[in-house]
C-alpha cells in the first residue's frame, strides 16, 4: 500500500461517487410520497401526507431558484439584488394569463416563459452595461419596478392580495388535497432538470469562461472575449431558468404572492447560496433547504407549548428565522466563506491530502 | 395652490428623511466602498427607540421637550450600534473583498429587523405624539402639518453640521482626501481606518436621527420601516452621486418631490415608479450621479 493514492482505478471511482449519490438521492425523494413516516414536528404531518408533501414542493422549487441564482452570483459573481423579478415575471405571466384570459394552461405556461425570456434579455442586457455596484442597482431598480407594480395592481395583477389560480383551468391531476402527490413530483422534476442543467453548462467550455470573468474580468478582456456576452448568457440562461421556477412556484402554493417580487426575497436568494457555499450547484440546494424549511417551519414549531413557555431571550430567536439565519450568515461569512459545503470539501481535502501523506515514502516528500 | 404647497412641503420633508439616511451612505461608500444596508435596520432600531420613550411619558402633560429628547437618544442609539458594527464586525473584513462587507451589513440588517419581529411583533405600532406637532400651520393658503417644519429643519441642520465637520476639523479633511483618494491618503501615513469608523458613526446617527423624525412622520413604526427608507435612500445616493454630500441634498429634494407630486397628480405609486426609473436612468446615462467626480464631498 505504499504506491499514491491517484491510481486511476481509484479516480474513475471517486468520479462515480457524486452521480451515484445523486441517483440515489432523487430515488428517494421521489418515493416520498409512498412513505407514511413520523417527521417528528420537521414538517407539518408524516412525510406522504398533504401538508408536508405541499411543504417539501416548496422548498424543493426555492432550491431550483437557488441554482439558477448560484449560476449568475456564485459562479459569474454578479450580485444581483433583483434576482427573484425573473421568477416573478414566470410565476405572475403564467397566473395573470391562466386568471384573466381563456386561453388555458398550456398557453398560460408557455406565456411566463416567454414573459421570463423577454425579460432576461431586456432587463440584463441593459443592466451589465453597469458594472460593480452599479449593476446591483439597476436589478435592484428594475425589481422595485416590478415589486411596486404587482403591489399596486396594475394590470390586473391582483395587488397584495395576490392572485388565486381559477382552479376550473387548471388540470385535473394538479387539483385538490389528493394530488399534492403529483404537485410535489413536479417540483422535483424541476429541481431535477435545473439541477442538471446547471452541472451539464458549468461545465462547458462557456461555464468555464463565466467562473474566469469573476476571477478576472480584466484578463478576460485582454485575451479578446467579449465579457458583455459572457456575463450576458450566464445570466439570460440563469433568469430563464429562474422563470420557469417561479411558474412551478405558483402551480404549487396556487396563488401568486406579491412579496416574490419583493427585495427581501431577493436577498434571502443571497443568504441561501452563501449559507450552501457560494460557486458550488450542491451548495445552493443545501442552503435554499435550510433556509425554506426554516423559515417555512420555525414558527409553527415556536408555537409549541414547549417553546412557546421558554423566557423571551430563547423563545425570539427561536421563533425568527431571519434571526437565526442572519447570525449564522454573519457566522459564515468570517469563518466559513465557502459555506457548508465549502467546508465539507476543504475537511475532505485535508483528509486526503494527510493519507498521501501517509502513503507515500519519507524520501519523496520533496518535489 | 394650497395643495400644491402641501406637497411641496410634505415631498420636502420625504426627501429630508431620504437625506438623513443618504447622507451616512453616500460618505461610508465614498471612503469605504461598502454600500451598507445595515443602516436602514439601525433606522428600524432607532424608530422603535423613539417610540418607546414617547410611550413611556403617555399622553399627559406633554409640552414637546419629549419629541426633543426622543431624537436625540435615538441618534446617540443609531450612534452606538453603528460604532460597535464597524469595530467589532467591519474591521476584521477590511483585508477582505468589500463584497464580504456588503454581506454583512445585509446579514446584520437582516438579524436586527428579525429581532425587532421578535421583541415587538410585525404590526404597526401608534406613537403618540405631542398636540403641536399634529397641529397644522397656515402658510400661504395652505395648512401644513408642524411636523414637516421639524424634519426638514432637522436635515438642513445635519447638513450643515456634517459639512463644517468635513471642512473645518482635521478628521473632516482626512475624510475627504480618503474620498478622493483613498491610497494617496495612506500612503501620507495617515490611518484611513478611524475616518471608517468616524463616518460609519456619523452615518449611524444620522440614521438614527431619520428614524425618530420617520416615526414621527409616519405616526407608527413597525420592523420593516427601514426597509422603505433605505430603497429610496439608495436612489437618492445614485441621483446624487456616491460620496458627495451636496449631491445627496440635491437629488433628495429632488426624490422627494418628484415622488410627492407624482403620486398625487398622476396616481397612485406612479410617484414610486418614476423616481426608481430615475435612478435606473441615471446609473445608465450617467453613473457617477448629478455630482460627478471631480467634486466628491462638498
Amino acid at each position: 500500500m505504499s504506491t499514491a493514492i491517484d491510481t486511476p482505478v481509484r479516480r474513475t471511482r471517486r468520479r462515480l461517487v457524486g452521480p451515484i449519490v445523486a441517483i440515489v438521492i432523487a430515488a428517494l425523494l421521489f418515493i416520498v410520497p409512498f412513505l407514511n413516516v413520523p417527521t417528528f414536528g420537521i414538517l407539518p404531518n408524516n412525510l406522504n401526507r398533504p401538508g408536508s408533501l405541499q411543504v417539501l414542493a416548496v422548498v424543493l422549487t426555492i432550491c431550483a431558484l437557488a441554482v439558477t441564482f448560484d449560476i449568475v452570483f456564485g459562479y459569474t459573481g454578479l450580485l444581483s439584488f433583483g434576482h427573484a423579478m425573473f421568477f416573478t415575471l414566470g410565476g405572475y405571466g403564467f397566473a395573470m394569463t391562466l386568471k384573466l384570459t381563456d386561453l388555458g394552461f398550456g398557453v398560460a405556461v408557455l406565456v411566463g416563459i416567454l414573459a421570463s425570456i423577454v425579460g432576461a434579455v431586456f432587463v440584463n442586457a441593459i443592466a451589465l452595461r453597469a458594472t460593480g455596484v452599479a449593476f446591483s442597482m439597476v436589478t435592484l431598480a428594475v425589481a422595485q419596478l416590478i415589486n411596486i407594480m404587482i403591489s399596486r395592481n396594475y394590470f390586473g395583477s391582483g395587488g397584495e392580495e395576490g392572485l388565486t389560480l381559477p382552479f376550473q383551468a387548471m388540470p385535473t391531476f394538479f387539483i385538490g388535497i389528493r394530488n399534492t402527490q403529483n404537485l410535489y413530483w413536479l417540483a422535483l422534476a424541476l429541481l431535477i432538470i435545473v439541477v442538471a442543467l446547471a452541472l451539464w453548462v458549468t461545465s462547458t467550455r462557456l461555464g468555464h469562461s463565466w467562473k474566469a470573468v469573476r476571477e478576472n474580468e480584466l484578463r478576460m478582456k485582454v485575451m479578446g472575449v467579449n465579457t458583455y456576452l459572457t456575463k450576458l448568457s450566464a445570466t439570460v440562461i440563469a433568469s430563464v431558468l429562474a422563470g420557469a421556477c417561479g411558474i412551478v412556484y405558483v402551480i404549487v402554493l396556487g396563488t401568486a404572492e406579491p412579496k416574490i417580487s419583493g427585495l427581501l426575497f431577493s436577498l434571502s436568494l443571497i443568504v441561501m447560496v452563501v449559507l450552501g457555499g457560494r460557486g458550488r450547484i450542491w451548495g445552493a440546494v443545501l442552503g435554499a433547504a435550510l433556509y425554506t424549511l426554516l423559515e417555512q417551519r420555525l414558527p409553527t414549531v415556536a408555537a409549541l407549548p414547549a417553546i412557546a413557555d421558554l423566557p423571551a431571550v430563547f423563545r425570539i430567536p427561536l421563533s425568527e428565522p431571519q434571526l437565526l439565519l442572519g447570525i449564522a450568515f454573519i457566522i459564515f461569512i468570517y469563518a466559513l466563506p465557502g459555506g457548508i459545503t465549502g467546508g465539507i470539501r476543504s475537511a475532505i481535502d485535508k483528509r486526503t491530502a494527510r493519507r498521501q501523506a501517509i502513503g507515500r515514502p519519507a524520501t519523496t516528500t520533496t518535489k | 395652490m394650497d395643495s400644491a404647497l402641501l406637497l411641496g412641503f410634505t415631498g420636502l420633508s420625504v426627501g429630508a428623511l431620504y437625506f438623513l439616511l443618504a447622507s451616512g451612505l453616500s460618505l461610508v461608500f465614498g471612503l469605504m466602498h461598502v454600500l451598507s444596508f445595515a443602516h436602514g435596520a439601525y433606522l428600524s432600531v432607532c424608530a422603535y427607540a423613539a417610540w418607546a420613550i414617547l410611550d413611556a411619558w403617555g399622553t399627559e402633560g406633554r409640552t414637546g421637550w419629549e419629541l426633543v429628547i426622543a431624537c436625540v437618544l435615538a441618534t446617540v442609539v443609531g450612534g452606538v450600534i453603528a460604532f460597535l458594527t464597524e469595530l467589532l464586525l467591519l474591521r476584521p473584513l477590511y483585508g477582505r473583498d468589500s463584497l464580504d462587507q456588503l454581506l454583512v451589513t445585509l446579514g446584520l440588517g437582516f438579524v436586527i429587523v428579525a429581532t425587532l419581529r421578535g421583541i415587538w411583533g410585525p404590526e404597526e405600532r401608534q406613537v403618540s405624539l405631542p398636540e403641536w406637532v399634529k397641529e397644522t400651520t397656515a402658510l400661504g393658503g395652505a395648512n401644513i402639518p408642524n411636523d414637516r417644519f421639524i424634519i426638514i429643519g432637522a436635515a438642513i441642520l445635519v447638513f450643515v453640521l456634517l459639512q463644517l465637520i468635513l471642512r473645518k476639523t482635521r478628521h473632516g479633511t482626512i475624510v475627504r482626501a480618503g474620498v478622493e483618494n483613498r491610497d494617496m491618503v495612506r500612503a501620507l501615513g495617515i490611518d484611513v481606518r478611524h475616518s471608517f469608523t468616524l463616518v460609519f458613526t456619523l452615518g449611524g446617527m444620522a440614521a438614527g436621527l431619520a428614524g425618530a423624525l420617520g416615526a414621527m412622520y409616519l405616526r407608527a413604526v413597525q420592523p420593516g420601516i427601514g426597509d422603505h427608507f433605505i430603497l429610496f435612500a439608495f436612489i437618492v445616493l445614485i441621483v446624487g452621486g456616491l460620496g458627495s454630500l451636496s449631491g445627496a441634498l440635491v437629488a433628495a429634494v429632488i426624490v422627494g418631490l418628484v415622488q410627492q407630486f407624482a403620486n398625487f397628480y398622476i396616481g397612485s405609486g406612479a410617484g414610486d415608479v418614476i423616481t426608481v426609473a430615475l435612478m435606473a436612468v441615471m446609473l445608465l446615462v450617467r453613473p457617477q450621479g448629478l455630482f460627478g467626480r471631480t467634486e466628491r464631498v462638498a
